[in-house]
């Protein structure tokens, strides 16, 4: 009887523990009322991909602004977020995405997640970097544009010259030197990689990429990791984020940005309001307050193409204003649109059979 | 064959169904939740076994199969061995600074996958220093690269599980044979192997399946040799094809079905090999040639080991490794690079860890308890080892995705009746993580716990019956302080695995309470291997600290429970 007790009593224990824990977890929007419409003090989710050491330079000015407001910020890779998002779809915690790659974000609407929303000031954004319905299901702040960085030293060793764009790419004597990201992990491969069949269009494409991909020494799993691994010495010619070669020129003497002759493929990083049952003020508030301004220039200083254009101004490391290096058969709805097929495509014809000779 | 208890039976019964409803809660539903996603398209709508259709009309999708299997299969057997040998070393040699020894093989325990292929790219990379030292490129990215970094992963692993089952041998058996005459050699096939059977079949398992699992390693020196795991991520992270992710992990999980037959096989088999309360220790004799070379292997072994971990420091703590090794703690401003990072983080991680290895040990030993040593209700203990083994051959991203579809939901609507989600309220806590993380490691934490277990003599539980000790106070009394070593080894496995995995977590953190090792996976995104290793060290110091402490905390429980407690049969000579 005793310890029988005890079990129960324990068992109760740990009842009440988890009643307890569960009760205290509870931190959802359901407070909100049209009442406190007016009050600006609140606190909004933020979900982005924006780079963790840019976050807090952007938010500065919107602190300014709204200092009863708080931002959490929920940071991770492109899909990470965005499997987040989908994953959460039932009772979305997220208020507004921001920053995040639109062919990439598109795929919400799918899942009934997008709440269209015409923020103010939307009317300076430049056309190719906002929606085509109005009100907007997205918003662009800024744009990243695939470039290539280049180990000059190490091609040179080899007696190579520093290509000047995609056609060079395909030459014989580069095979082995080239990565570019693996397009169906990547947000990066892909604005690069089914960027490059809109440069061509889908046939010229991909025979393009076929040719390329004889060359291809590895595609890495990540945006980044093919500049990384030129900086490192893994390989002398890596395709990735325009500013990110950039920045790794800038630190290391034997690097060359190349910005392709062609034009450069490109996304645009933007904003979206999440639909749910409650959509605070707040969430609002911050979408108008990141095309602002302050809030733009803020994104300027690393990426110097922001959803208003160029400032006219040609950045440190470029080699002449950025807008001009984009390329203008960009077309984002179709790249999203074509995103399953390109995966499969992609896969079969060339991942699985490097999977399949390693 | 002593009267059953009744009183006892009942609270047995209580805690077995207490058992249960912790796997259907925490396990089974989640995973259910998931796994129904299997048969939907990604809009949600029914469509049978389309998915499976399509993924075995894939080619690449299907050659990662073999992949899993093949990298998994050597990095098992290679890390067996050499972790048999290493164990073999440790419990029956007389070998110097055996501490020492030990704890640097272990030091591969405490940093996630992610930095041991890191490390092994800083090395045998094309700019590696090998690579570059002596011209010899060994073609690290694929295979060979996923083989060696889960070798370096699994083999503390093995050796900790072939330790355990060696340092516990019954020496009497020795003795025996030695007054028969038997050789070193027919000793070792007719008394060591088999007295560490159980040991080794639960090694291979836990090797292949961490390393079928594991998508740390690949994905960072995989190249593009595609395996399951990274299946599983970029079908889920790259392409949020859910339902495909699904089907992979669906796939993921089978090994996980052989592995629970294979063992309730081997645990038929195997009820030999629980020592006896008669038992005597194993006393360790000297034998100088096998000494030596017992030492010079362990120390080999140690010294690659120490080279891996000395690749991660130099990336760490030189400016720009391997063009520019000048001194420089640039790597290591986290509060910089990252939002919500820096100390709080490592606050967080600490909490994190706590949580984990507290809950985790009470609720892996009860279960082990249960499904060991009583009696009532076999077939839903049966069910019980399925589901503690299961956990083993779950990816954390399945279980963190599986989770988020579960929790965040605020009702299950059944044939148009809705039921409110009781568990909502644990989404975005603190407690969720620690229950993701448990049960994540569940399965070798339950395998150490196991091991131990059995070797405890039943007589115990029949001597209590028939004196009407009641099963808890036993379990109190006799069966914790047998298993100490286990019970710290299990507390010390959570702690340093809450530390340093992500994959479960990844879903589930909030910006409020977001871990330190998150950063990790952030670093690697972004291809910041040197500030991935900085964080690393970091992590590598406060799981070091921690297992300290745990040894600390063995050795004052230990004596204590010496001077208290004699009738330890290890501690009875006879």
């Amino acid at each position: 009887m005793k310890q029988s007790l005890k079990v129960i009593s324990l068992l109760l224990s740990l009842a009440l523990l988890f009643g307890m824990l569960a009760s205290c977890g509870t931190d959802t929007a359901e407070e909100q009322t049209a009442a406190d419409r007016s009050a600006i003090s609140d606190t909004i989710n933020v979900y982005t991909a924006l780079e963790d050491d840019i976050i807090q330079a952007y938010l500065v000015s919107f602190y300014e602004k709204y200092p009863n407001i708080e931002i959490k910020i929920t940071r991770d890779a492109t899909g990470t977020i965005v499997s987040k998002l989908i994953a959460e779809k039932d009772n979305p915690i997220a208020d507004v995405v921001w920053g995040t790659a639109v062919t990439s974000i598109l795929s919400l609407g799918d899942y009934d997640l997008i709440e269209p929303y015409d923020p103010e000031g939307i009317e300076r954004v430049l056309p190719q970097f906002k929606d085509k319905m109005t009100p907007a299901r997205w918003v662009g702040i800024e744009v990243p544009e695939g470039a290539m960085v280049v180990d000059r030293k190490a091609l040179e060793a080899k007696g190579l010259a520093v290509p000047t764009g995609f056609d060079d790419l395909i030459k014989p004597e580069y095979k082995g030197l080239i990565q570019a990201p693996d397009p169906t992990i990547s947000g990066t491969g892909l604005l690069i990689l089914s960027g490059i069949l809109q440069l061509k269009g889908e046939e010229a494409g991909w025979e393009y990429l076929d040719a390329l991909n004889k060359n291809i020494d590895q595609f890495p799993p990540s945006g980044s990791k093919p500049a990384k691994n030129v900086d490192a010495g893994e390989t002398a010619i890596g395709l990735s984020m325009g500013y990110r070669c950039v920045k790794l020129a800038q630190e290391n003497p034997d690097l060359e940005v190349v910005f392709p002759v062609e034009g450069c493929p490109w996304d645009v990083e933007a904003n979206l309001l999440i639909k749910k049952p409650v959509i605070k003020e707040a969430a609002k508030l911050f979408l108008d307050w990141a095309i602002s301004d302050p809030a733009l220039e803020a994104c300027r200083v690393e990426y110097p193409i922001v959803a208003t254009g160029g400032n006219g101004t040609v950045p440190e490391g470029y080699n002449q204003d950025p807008v001009l290096n984009l390329s203008d058969k960009i077309d984002l709805y179709a790249m999203a649109a074509g995103r399953d097929s390109f995966f499969t495509d992609f896969t079969e014809k060339y991942l699985a059979p490097r999977g399949a000779d390693a | 064959m002593p009267k059953a208890n009744p009183r006892g039976n009942t609270a047995q019964k209580l805690l077995i169904w207490g058992a249960v409803l912790w796997f259907a809660l925490f396990l089974l539903v989640p995973l259910f939740t998931l796994f129904s996603k299997v048969f939907q398209d990604k809009g949600g709508a029914f469509i049978g076994l389309e998915n499976f259709r399509s993924y075995f009309a894939t080619p690449s999708l299907v050659l990662s199969i073999g992949h899993s299997f093949e990298v998994s299969i050597w990095s098992m057997g290679i890390a067996v061995v050499l972790a048999f040998l290493f164990a073999y070393g440790l419990a029956r040699c007389k070998i110097p600074c055996k501490n020492v020894l030990k704890n640097i093989a272990l030091l591969p325990l405490f940093v996630p996958t992610m930095v041991h292929a890191m490390g092994l790219i800083s090395i045998f990379g094309r700019a590696g220093i090998v690579t570059r030292e002596l011209g010899l490129d060994i073609g690290i990215y694929g295979k060979t690269g996923i083989i060696m970094a889960e070798i370096f992963y699994v083999f503390p692993q093995a050796f900790l599980i072939l330790t355990i089952a060696l340092e516990s041998a019954d020496f009497r058996l020795y003795e025996a044979a030695a007054v028969m005459g038997s050789g070193p050699i027919r000793t070792f096939f007719r008394v060591t192997l088999p007295g560490a059977k159980y040991g080794l079949m639960n090694a291979a398992f836990v090797c292949f399946t961490l390393c079928f699992t594991d998508f740390g390693a690949p994905q960072v020196i995989g190249g593009n040799y595609a395996v399951l795991s990274t299946d599983v991520y970029k079908q889920v992270v790259g392409q949020q094809n859910m339902p495909m992710g699904s089907v992979v992990g669906v796939i993921l999980t089978l090994p996980a079905i052989a592995a629970f037959f294979a063992n309730r096989f081997s645990h038929r088999k195997g009820a030999a090999e629980e020592i006896s309360s008669k038992a005597i220790a194993f006393r360790i004799q000297k034998q100088p040639l096998r000494d030596m070379i017992y030492t010079c292997f362990m120390g080999l072994s140690d010294l690659l080991i120490l080279f891996l971990f000395a690749a991660v420091f130099a990336t760490a703590f030189s400016y720009k490794w391997p063009q520019n090794m000048a001194f420089s703690l640039r790597h290591f401003d986290f509060d910089a690079k990252l939002i919500n990072g820096g100390s709080s983080s490592f606050m967080y991680s600490l909490l994190l860890c706590t949580g984990t290895a507290l809950l985790g040990t009470i609720i892996v030993f009860i279960t082990a308890y249960l499904t060991e040593k009583t009696r009532p209700l076999a077939p839903v203990r049966s069910s019980l080892r399925f589901c503690s083994m299961l956990p083993m051959a779950l990816p954390g991203l399945v279980i963190g995705l599986s989770y988020i579809m579960f929790f965040n939901k605020t009702d299950f609507s059944f044939f148009g009746l809705s039921i409110p989600n009781p568990l909502h309220g644990l989404y975005r806590t603190v407690l969720i993580m620690i229950l993701s993380n448990i049960v994540h490691m569940f399965a070798v934490t339950y395998v150490t716990a196991t091991t131990s277990l059995k070797k405890l003599d039943k007589a115990y539980e029949d001597a209590a019956e028939s004196m009407a000790v009641p099963p808890w106070k036993l379990f109190l009394r006799v069966t914790v302080p047998l298993s100490l070593t286990a019970v710290i080894e299990v507390a010390t496995y959570f702690f340093v695995n809450a530390m340093i995995t992500v994959s479960a977590i990844v879903f589930l953190y909030t910006p409020d309470n977001k871990p330190a090792a998150l950063a990790i996976l952030n670093m690697d995104d972004n291809a910041d291997y040197a500030a991935a290793s900085a964080m690393s060290i970091c992590l590598l110091g406060m799981n070091l600290a921690a297992r300290l402490g745990f040894d600390a905390l063995k050795k004052r429980l230990a004596i204590k429970h010496e001077s208290s407690n004699k009738a330890a049969p290890v501690k009875q000579v006879g």
